[in-house]
């Protein structure tokens, strides 16, 4: 009896808490909040880290609703995000350091808070074999598209105290391999993880001078905001910050997974030369301990600025302290 | 409490379970493979673990010995490096005038350095670098004028005064997996002011794990950096989709990666069930596996499995063939002779068991059930024969018996004639119509009379009797009341009471109904019958007589205060011509029919007749019979009738 009793006692506690537990958890309101970042190019391998934060609900677990906006060129030119920002279109933007210290100087209020390349992947590369080592560029053609790269090249060439009259530099017009490839030129600058990799998919193997190998380096993928947000918002940057990170560590832990994520927002890529690139860029955002990571540090701020300088874009003396803060990042190595 | 169980009049289906074949097929294999089959799991089971052990055992013995060779390598790599480090003067000479334009000394030491990697396999390259990282000389040429100062390796290798080794990274630059060692170089006064670093080759590592001693087909070994857990040694499986640089994990890996080692079944980075043998290689940060598919692993155990599946499944065939075999011997037979003891307890008695040449018990059972039903014809056909002879001396002692009661019946009426004759011309002279006659004759006649009267009641119960023997004696049924058929019988013999002195009381019950059916006359013969022994027998008291009715049933009651009958009396006092004894017959008189009279008219009418009687304090006669109305009120069943009629005592 007292043992039937007790069935029934379980039975109906467990009838209960069935009943309980088989009640739909009424959903915690969480109001996400919008954001939307102005990629600095097309759909790509480039920007896989915020198209894996967006598929994989990473930004959504920081409270944040991503909008992504592509970049590029339209009929009316090249969308330029420090534009998009601080007109109000979007929320963040990505760009490079050099780029963010240039608005700076012309009194643009955007700052970087972010750092997804945590070293430059721009490179010369050159086929002939001959050319093992810096000093071997005494005397070659090299080509280098103005801008950027042509200040890099300029002060790798000054680093190795190779002087710009034992070199012929040429303008590159552009985004092929073909001038190196055809012989038309020894080295090319472009970037390891894309022209790199085209040189690789045809069977080449090149020889690699990785800038930041040689003390030239600049930041290419920043994400920066306006200052007013990052002044007055400084959670809901960081939110963003965090979902970048986790975006990131979730390409490294599986960089097909990423991709497949990237051809979600853009099926016309060719997937294997897109994953080819992401895993060339991995290496790229890892800090000098090894980790993933979206910090920065002052030195390669500093670079960055001395090139623009050096190339006379901006003056000497500009304070660049506003072009980037370290608030929401680990400093980077 | 036994139970008995019908025969059937027909052999039946029974229910398989039922069967004995059955039963004992199941008991055979229960006997016979259960424990064969528990053997067998056992024998297996524990020779499969005997072999997952030692399959674990050769995998951590694999994995002892790459890690030896890992060991190996990086010692030697080490070794390497310590002996090129004692050359401490011209690294530091290199270092100190790196500024020297004509490169004078860097190049002496490229031409050692170079030396040394060509002389090396397991070093790809050597270089020196400056506390800033940047190289100053190197193997190849391509090195120097590089900063170091963003690798990985960098910062910790001017951290520390001993030889390290940087576990291996995917190095941009290299566009290659890397290991890098490192020493530091010390200036005059003992500060460090470089590194000379060399890049192993890792190849070698590669090497390592493509061995593949003792893996089988489908076996394994890798590496997994534990700084993102990519595979630092590409996958056996790499084309089907498991590239280097993807972080993978697994029991074994996460086991691995978080410093622990062992060996165990579990699914690898593809998700398949493997065996593996797993450890933490501190110098290189990362995990090695050793594995091999669970499918060849535990090939040999899933062979004997099998084999053992097949040996028992054989068994088990076997045994059922055995055991079937075994049951139908016992149960076949058994199965004859249950049909046959149907058929004989249906009266087939020609039926015989065909149990065939067995000799065992079997056989035995069958023969003697065979000699049963000779010796059953036998008896039955003695028996019928009996039976006949017995229906024929029957019929010869019935056809006697109806001679007898015919002829009894005629004498009884040839008899009554003269003797109604002397009773009616005695009663005539007793009543003085054929003169007067003086008292002797008168006492005479009396005596005639009297007489003749008991003779022609002597010779009309004779007559009953004999009517009813012959079957001539039919009962009528109309309808009466009882309560005045009772009135009559008090009438009758009120006349007994008042001479003898008795009280003589009648009972009726108030709810017997007012008409009944049946026989009044018989009903009358039987009461008087009844009422006169009681009187007979009765010298002081009294007389009753009750009429009460029960469900279906009314009764006669007739109870008196006489001598009693004796307990082995009972027996007898039915039958015809019988009293209690001789004196009795002697003492009151009568033929000893009266009663057997009275029962036979009880049982015609489908009645019974039962004796209550103590000896020396009275009798009570208790007639039952069917109530041929509709029935009494139940109520009532128990209710004492009330006397309508009384006879008071003389």
């Amino acid at each position: 009896m007292m043992r039937s009793f007790t069935v029934l006692i379980l039975l109906c506690a467990a009838l209960v808490l069935g009943a309980c537990s088989s009640q739909p958890a009424e959903p915690t309101p969480t109001a996400l909040i919008p954001a939307s970042i102005q990629l600095s190019w097309v759909h790509e391998y480039s920007s896989s880290t915020v198209h894996t934060a967006v598929r994989e609900g990473l930004f959504t677990a920081n409270g944040i609703d991503p909008t992504l906006v592509v970049g590029g060129f339209t009929e009316a030119g090249y969308i330029d995000p420090v534009t998009e920002v601080l007109a109000g279109t979007v929320d963040f933007g990505m760009a490079s350091s050099p780029t963010l210290i240039e608005a700076i100087a012309q009194d643009k209020p955007v700052v970087g808070v972010a750092n997804i390349l945590q070293r430059s992947p721009l490179a010369l590369m050159a086929l002939d074999p001959s050319i093992q080592t810096p000093q071997d560029l005494v005397g070659k053609r090299l080509m280098a598209t103005e801008g950027g790269a042509r200040n890099a090249l300029n002060a790798f060439l000054a680093e190795q105290g190779i002087s710009q009259e034992d070199v012929t530099i040429l303008d590159r017009v552009d985004f092929g391999v073909d001038p190196l490839v055809n012989g038309e030129v020894d080295a090319l600058m472009g970037w390891r993880i894309n022209e790199g990799v085209s040189l690789e998919e045809q069977g080449l193997d090149p020889v690699f001078f990785l800038m930041s190998d040689y003390g030239v380096d600049v930041y290419e993928f920043v994400l920066f905001t306006s200052q007013e947000t990052a002044a007055e918002r400084p959670e809901y940057v960081q939110a963003v910050v965090n979902s970048v990170l986790a975006g990131g560590e979730a390409v490294a832990n599986n960089p097909a997974q990423a991709i497949e994520h990237t051809l979600s927002f853009s099926p016309e890529l060719d997937a294997d030369a897109q994953r080819l690139r992401l895993e060339a860029t991995i290496p790229l955002m890892r800090d000098a301990n090894r980790n993933i990571s979206v910090g920065m540090n002052d030195e390669v701020w500093a670079f960055s600025y001395s090139q623009l300088v050096i190339g006379g874009t901006v003056e000497d003396g500009l304070d660049i302290t506003p072009a980037y803060t370290l608030q929401f990042v680990d400093s980077g190595e | 409490m036994s139970q008995v169980l019908a025969v059937p009049s027909q052999p039946q289906e029974l229910p398989f379970w039922r069967r004995i074949s059955f039963r004992l097929l199941a008991t055979n294999l229960l006997l016979a493979v259960v424990p064969v089959v528990i053997v067998a799991v056992l024998v297996v089971y524990s020779f499969s673990r005997q072999l997952a052990i030692n399959l674990q055992n050769e995998l951590t013995s694999l994995a002892q010995q790459k890690t030896l060779r890992i060991e190996e390598w990086l010692a030697s790599s080490q070794t390497t490096l310590e002996i090129v480090t004692e050359n401490t003067n011209i690294f530091r000479d290199a270092l100190e005038r790196v500024d020297d334009p004509s490169r004078l000394n860097t190049r002496v030491v490229d031409g050692y350095l170079i030396n040394v990697s060509e002389t090396d396999p397991k070093i790809i390259a050597l270089f020196l670098y400056d506390l800033n990282g940047r190289v100053v000389s190197a193997s190849e040429r391509r090195y120097v004028g590089r900063l170091v100062n963003r690798q990985p390796y960098f910062a910790a290798s001017l951290a520390t005064d001993d030889l390290r080794i940087e576990p291996p990274y995917f190095d941009i630059s290299e566009n290659a997996l890397v290991t890098v060692a490192t020493d530091i170089v010390e200036g005059a006064d003992g500060q460090p002011v470089g590194v000379l670093a060399a890049l192993l080759d890792t190849e070698t590592l590669s090497n390592i794990m493509f061995d593949r001693t003792g893996l089988g087909e489908t076996g394994e070994s890798y590496l997994v950096s534990g700084e993102n857990n990519y595979l630092l040694t590409p996958s056996l499986y790499e084309a089907e989709g498991f590239p280097q640089n993807r972080a993978y994990t697994s029991e074994g890996i996460n086991i691995a990666l978080g410093g622990g080692e062992g060996s165990s079944r579990y699914l690898d980075y593809r998700g398949v069930d493997v065996v593996g043998s797993y450890r933490y290689i501190p110098e290189i940060d990362s995990a090695l596996l050793v594995e091999i598919n669970a499918d060849e692993g535990y090939a040999v155990i899933n062979q004997i499995a099998a084999t053992s599946g097949v040996v028992m499944l054989v068994a088990i065939i076997a045994a059922i063939g055995v055991g079937l075999r075994s049951a139908l011997a016992i149960s076949n037979p058994l199965s004859k002779l249950t049909d046959a003891a149907i058929h004989l307890a249906s009266g087939e008695l020609d039926k015989r068991v065909d149990v065939g040449a067995t000799k065992n018990e079997i056989g035995v059972l069958g023969a003697s059930f065979n000699s049963m039903a000779d010796s059953l014809t036998s008896t039955l056909e003695q028996m019928q024969q009996a039976n006949r002879d017995l229906k024929v001396a029957n019929a010869k002692v019935r056809e006697a018996a109806r001679l007898k009661s015919e002829f009894l019946a005629n004498m009884s009426h040839e008899l009554r004639t003269p003797l109604n004759a002397i009773i009616g011309f005695t009663g005539i002279m007793l009543e003085g119509f054929a003169g007067e006659i003086d008292e002797e004759a008168q006492h005479m006649t009396q005596r005639v009379y009297e007489n003749s009267k008991g003779l022609l009641s002597l010779i009309n119960d004779i007559l009953d009797i004999a009517k009813i023997e012959s079957g001539r004696l039919d009962l009528v049924s109309s309808p009466f009341n009882p309560t005045q058929l009772s009135q009559q019988w008090y009438d009758r013999l009120e006349v007994l009471a008042t001479q003898k002195g008795l009280a003589f009381e009648v009972k009726v019950d108030p709810k017997l109904p007012d008409t009944l059916y049946g026989d009044a006359e018989r009903l009358t013969q039987i009461a008087v019958n009844l009422l006169s022994n009681a009187f007979k027998f009765t010298e002081e008291g009294g007389i009753t007589l009750a009429l009460t009715t029960g469900t279906g049933i009314w009764r006669i009651k007739v109870r008196d205060t006489g001598i009693g009958i004796p307990a082995h009396a009972k027996e007898y006092i039915f039958d015809e011509f019988r009293q209690v004894d001789g004196s009795s017959r002697r003492s009151y008189g009568g033929t000893g029919l009266g009663l057997a009279i009275t029962r036979r008219f009880v049982l015609m009418m489908g009645g019974t007749i039962s004796l209550e009687s103590e000896l020396g304090k009275g009798s009570e006669f208790i007639v039952t019979l069917p109530m041929r109305t509709a029935p009494a009120n139940p109520d009532h069943d128990d209710a004492q009738p009330e006397p309508i009629l009384t006879a008071a005592g003389a």
